[in-house]
């Protein structure tokens, strides 16, 4: 980032703050972020925020699950210590199939969960750094970066007053 | 906020905005508890006092406090068992299942059917724990090497099934949930006036922000943890009916019970839900978020589902008469005409035919009706339970070893106990966390632009048959009317 | 997106080509040839056996009619599945399927063909071949079997006749009631047919759930009239249900690439293929369930179901039935993109439809292949397994057959009415799906 400051224009509505950002995305802007209360629909399509590979992720961990399922049950049920149960053979691949199931999902959400965390740098205790209070409530606020010598912030300001912006400031980012 | 069709009812009434409904919905968290909220409170604690005296009775005298008997060697605990982790499944199956059909209408109501998710399975758990006789050794069914020489669990007995699916099926669930509490927790802490209350909602969001990245991905893991929860909520009661299946016991041993107790599970999770929701819409003021559209539609699946369940309780029996097997035949026969014939009858009569009332719309949208009929289905499904297990029990193939089972108070004391359990964490929960999905309920609000389309497509629509239709006019018998 | 885009409802008509003739009833005559080539070249031999040209007769004609049953039976329950899909969603009150509703209406017209030759296969067997694959129904062999002996109250054939006719009429009579109303509302419009097909679903649905229990065990369970399992029509039902959803997915795709079906993008597509995904587990859960429960008891009288099946000359059919139902969707239909590409869905499409196809016959061949003997204590259900032939030309011809068939009659179905609806309340909702992250 070659700036810290930031202009944020504050709405009230989802489409507006929606045709708002698509149109600054066309103008050319450099919108940092988008903040809402809830998911807008088709919002991270608008930032060009590319699909979240959490699902390959998702799909490694269930691997993991699966590999370890297996090789546990096959380790102490036929390697370590065979016991006959009922005349039932030790190894016996059918009745792993719970077990392994259980241990894939198990690791899966576990694992990809961690991993969301992880990639948005979430933790217990963190301190928020929250952009505009309200945006837990009933606001919008779209954030863009100022860069020197070339963001004409008149103009910026007149495009999100024209989209229904209820308020707009500046604010400077901490790192 | 995306276009819908006009026909549709809408599902946040009273026309909310945003704040409206931050307000409303943290309003009992940011408040002292009302008079109902105590008086709630107060009585389940009282019944969890019964619960931990039982236990404790149970534990101090050992298994005898019970009715038990060599031949009926599951009974009353099982049934326990049983019925809380079925109650359990309606949470998951309303989070997961409906997110991925996209039923708008589970918004208000997967919060807290999730928490009743867990605290029924934390319900079911102490039900396996007291069973044990002793406790203290509960971790014996985890795989771990130990010191009585090489000796692993038995990886093909179901029992051990059960073990990795009850407590996978917690641990995901508690990981959804607060998942999905994320967002509404870090509102809770923007609200926040108090020092301690700023902390922990604090501490718990993690930070969140509301930033678009963070909702995409959000939206992501939502939809892949629902993925897989979906067979999850399925694999759980199916093995929970394995510990049954897999025996040779005559009633136990049929190929439906894995979906049969699916569908059992999810017919009186609804009913579980719809008992709390009842009332919870009353006493916290949620008419405008749990309409009568809401009621409606679960009771429909109650209707569904208990209509299912229905049709695998005949095909059992169908199928026991066409198996040509004496055993089988005998032990439905046993089922519905022996001594425990008025559980059977009981069973079928809570649950396939009184869930029918549901075809009428009154009784899907009268309150107090729904309630009796959530509590009668709550009751028919303990019975399910009671009737499998202790009717194909009681009837030893030897018939020298047949016997009776009576429950003893302290079971009793014990069944009783456990929903003080059960409403004790529910009320904890009415009061701490938000018990309606915020974040998610905000999204299907309608905006300016939503009722604009609305009427727009409405227009299109009523003006389509003025297009001309070369195609039909060859059928002059056709309805042209207007 | 909601925000920008502009729909325009238009009618749209499919008129069949002549290619569509042209494959179609190629598809048929080279079917036929085979059949007959198949019917012809088929000659059993069994170890240790001398077989009569009697014996041979029998087998040959075993061989045709398990055929024929499989695949009449298969096209029967896709078609059945798919108005099935129609009233489920109608009831669940979903937008995204109205858009391509007309798909699965017009291969539920094929229903009344489907019964026709279900009805016809039974009435030769049982009159004509006194039996024929329905070995219960083979004269003497129920007073005679002292298990089937206890069964003569439900496994009697004027009673199965009427359990069939009475059950395929109804199901026909409301899928045609709601073709009728829906093709209604492109004239008229408003909620009054929306309505009408809603109640026409719960009744529907609700009689079909029991009479499709039956409807499965006649028809396919009593083929092994020994045997017996409780899950078997809801496993019968998965895979009919998968199909359906597999050759809507399929003529989709088909229709979209011939221009049609404006409204209809890869949104559509996206959820039927999860829909594909989904319930291809949902069969593998059902499969487990049974096999594991019997496999895992192994009490005899319903283990032997399974030790024809997995162990002799069915082996192969036995293990291509997971890899083609549960394998192939599962791990190429996972990545969301794979279900929005046209060849890997034309696979996967075709990998499990073949897999379904495999699995009735899986269900049908290996009881129906049988010579009934005298009862022994040696062998107790006086019938001698004949090894599986494999899939042969009788096999593949007849498949071709049914396909060019079905392909005929819907691809019929679908010219007479709209392809999509033009004013069903839900019509712009569905035009505007959009599938999310």
């Amino acid at each position: 980032m070659d700036t810290n400051k930031v202009i944020l224009g504050i709405y009230n509505d989802p489409d507006h703050i929606y045709d708002a950002t698509k149109k600054l995305i066309h103008d050319g802007y450099r919108v940092r972020d988008v903040y809402s209360p809830f998911a807008i629909h088709g919002m991270d399509r608008v930032l060009g925020i590319k699909r979240s590979r959490l699902t390959v992720a998702a799909f490694c961990f269930a691997m993991t699950g699966i590999i370890l399922a297996l090789t546990l049950q096959t380790y102490a049920s036929y390697f370590d210590w065979q016991m006959n149960v009922g005349g039932k053979p030790s190894l016996h691949i059918p009745t792993y199939i719970p077990i392994t199931f259980e241990l894939a999902i198990l690791c899966t959400a576990f694992g990809m969960v961690g991993c969301f965390f992880a990639v948005n740098k979430m933790v217990w205790g963190k301190n928020a750094d929250i952009i505009d209070i309200r945006v837990t409530d009933d606001l919008f606020v779209v954030a863009i970066d100022i860069i020197p010598n070339k963001t004409d912030v008149a103009e910026l300001s007149s495009i999100l007053k024209n989209n229904g912006a209820i308020e707009i400031r500046e604010r400077e980012f901490e790192d | 906020m995306s276009y819908e069709s006009p026909i549709r009812d809408l599902l946040v009434t009273g026309g909310k905005t945003y704040s409206d409904i931050t307000t409303e919905i943290t309003r009992p968290i940011e408040n002292k508890p009302s008079k109902a909220w105590w008086l709630g409170f107060g009585l389940s604690t009282i019944v969890l006092a019964i619960w931990i005296f039982s236990t404790t009775y149970t534990m101090v005298v050992g298994l005898g406090a019970w009715g038990l008997n060599k031949t009926v060697g599951w009974a009353f605990d099982i049934t326990n068992f049983v019925f809380w982790v079925g109650i359990g499944h309606a949470g998951t199956l309303i989070s997961a299942v409906l997110l991925l059909f996209r039923q708008k209408w589970r918004m208000s109501i997967n919060r807290s059917a999730e928490a009743m998710t867990i605290f029924a399975v934390i319900c079911a758990a102490s039900f396996i724990l007291s069973h044990m006789g002793r406790p203290w050794v509960a971790y014996w069914p985890i795989p771990l090497p130990n010191a009585f020489g090489s000796l692993w669990v038995n990886f093909n007995s179901p029992l051990v099934w059960d073990v990795f699916a009850i407590s996978t099926y917690f641990s995901v669930s508690l990981v959804f949930w607060y998942v999905g509490l994320i967002p509404d927790i870090a509102t809770v802490r923007d609200r926040a006036t108090s020092k301690a209350r700023k902390f922990w909602y604090g501490f718990f969001a993690m930070g969140w922000n509301g930033s678009t990245k963070v909702w995409h991905r959000y939206e992501v893991i939502s939809l892949i943890l629902a993925a897989i929860s979906t067979p999850l909520v399925l694999s759980v009661h199916s093995i929970v009916s394995m510990d049954f299946a897999t025996s040779l016991v005559p009633g136990w041993h049929t190929t439906i019970f894995p979906p049969y107790f699916v569908a059992g599970a999810i017919f009186s999770g609804f009913g579980m839900v719809l008992t709390l929701l009842v009332v919870a819409r009353e006493v916290l003021n949620y008419k405008d978020y749990i309409t009568s559209e809401h009621l409606d539609a679960m009771c429909r699946v109650v209707m569904l589902t208990g209509t299912l369940v229905g049709l695998a309780y005949i095909t059992e029996f169908f199928v026991a008469a066409y198996s040509g097997v004496e055993y089988e035949q005998y032990a439905f026969l046993n089922r519905a005409f022996g001594p425990y014939g008025w559980s059977y009858w009981i069973m079928m009569g809570c649950n396939l035919v009184a869930p029918q009332v549901f075809w009428s719309k009154w009784a899907r949208t009268t309150p107090w009706f729904i309630f009796i009929m959530s509590i009668i289905v709550n009751i028919g499904m303990w019975f399910e339970r009671f009737v499998i297990i202790v009717t194909s029990l009681h009837r030893d193939f030897l018939p020298s070893s047949w016997s009776m089972y009576t429950p003893t108070i302290v079971e009793f004391a014990i069944l009783l106990g456990s929903f003080g359990l059960f409403f004790f964490l529910f009320f904890l929960f009415m009061k701490f966390l938000p018990s309606i999905n915020m974040s998610e309920l905000k999204s299907i609000v309608k905006t300016k632009h939503a009722l604009e389309l609305e009427k727009h497509y409405t227009e299109l629509l009523n003006n389509n048959h003025k297009m001309p239709q070369h195609a039909h006019e060859t059928k002059g018998d056709s309805v042209h009317g207007h | 997106m909601s925000h920008d885009t502009h729909i325009e409802i238009k009618e749209e008509k499919y008129t069949i080509t002549d290619g569509n003739k042209k494959w179609s009833y190629g598809l048929m005559i080279v079917g036929l040839l085979l059949t007959i080539l198949g019917y012809f070249t088929y000659h059993p031999s069994i170890e240790g056996m001398n077989l009569t040209a009697d014996d041979l007769h029998h087998l040959v004609s075993k061989r045709f009619w398990g055929n024929l049953l499989v695949d009449s039976y298969f096209t029967f329950i896709i078609a059945t599945c798919a108005i099935i899909f129609v009233v489920i969603s109608q009831l669940a009150n979903a937008a995204w399927y109205v858009a391509i509703r007309r798909i699965p209406e017009a291969m539920s017209t094929y229903m009344i063909i489907g019964a026709g030759l279900l009805l016809a296969i039974i009435l030769v067997n049982f009159y004509v071949l006194h039996g024929g694959i329905y070995h219960w129904a083979h004269p003497g062999v129920m007073e005679s079997d002292p298990l089937l002996a206890k069964k003569t109250w439900y496994l009697s054939q004027p009673f199965y006749l009427v359990r069939l006719v009475l059950f395929t009429a109804f199901w026909i009579f409301c899928a045609a009631q709601i073709r009728k109303n829906s093709r209604n509302e492109d004239l008229v419009g408003g909620v009054e047919n929306f309505d009408k097909n809603f109640k026409i679903s719960t009744v529907f649905l609700v009689v079909f759930g029991f009479t499709f229990s039956m409807f499965a065990w006649d028809l396919m369970m009593s083929v092994d009239a020994h045997w017996y399992s409780t899950i078997f029509t809801i496993y019968n039902f998965a895979t009919g249900w998968v199909s359906a959803l597999t050759v809507t997915y399929l003529l989709v795709w088909y229709l979209r690439g011939k221009g049609y079906l404006a409204i209809v993008t890869d949104e559509h597509q996206h959820d039927l293929g999860k829909f594909m995904f989904a319930f291809s587990v949902f069969w593998t859960y059902m499969w487990t369930a049974q096999f594991l429960l019997i496999w895992y008891a192994n009490i005899p009288e319903e283990v032997v179901y399974y030790e024809e099946r997995m162990f002799g000359s069915y082996q192969f059919s036995f293990y291509l039935n997971i890899v083609l139902n549960f394998v192939v969707p599962f791990f190429l239909f996972m990545m969301r993109d794979a279900k929005r590409n046209r060849k890997v869905g034309y696979f996967v499409g075709g990998a499990i439809l073949f897999g379904h196809w495999n699995d009735c016959l899986l269900m049908v061949m290996p009881g129906a292949m049988d010579l009934p003997t005298a009862i022994s204590e040696h062998n107790p259900t006086g019938t001698i397994e004949i090894p599986n032939q494999g899939i042969g030309f009788m096999e593949i011809g007849m498949l071709l057959f049914f396909v060019g068939l079905f392909l005929i009659v819907v691809l019929k179905g679908l010219t007479k009415a709209n392809l999509y609806p033009t004013r069903h309340p839900f019509i712009y909702e569905s035009a505007m799906h959009d599938v999310g992250v």
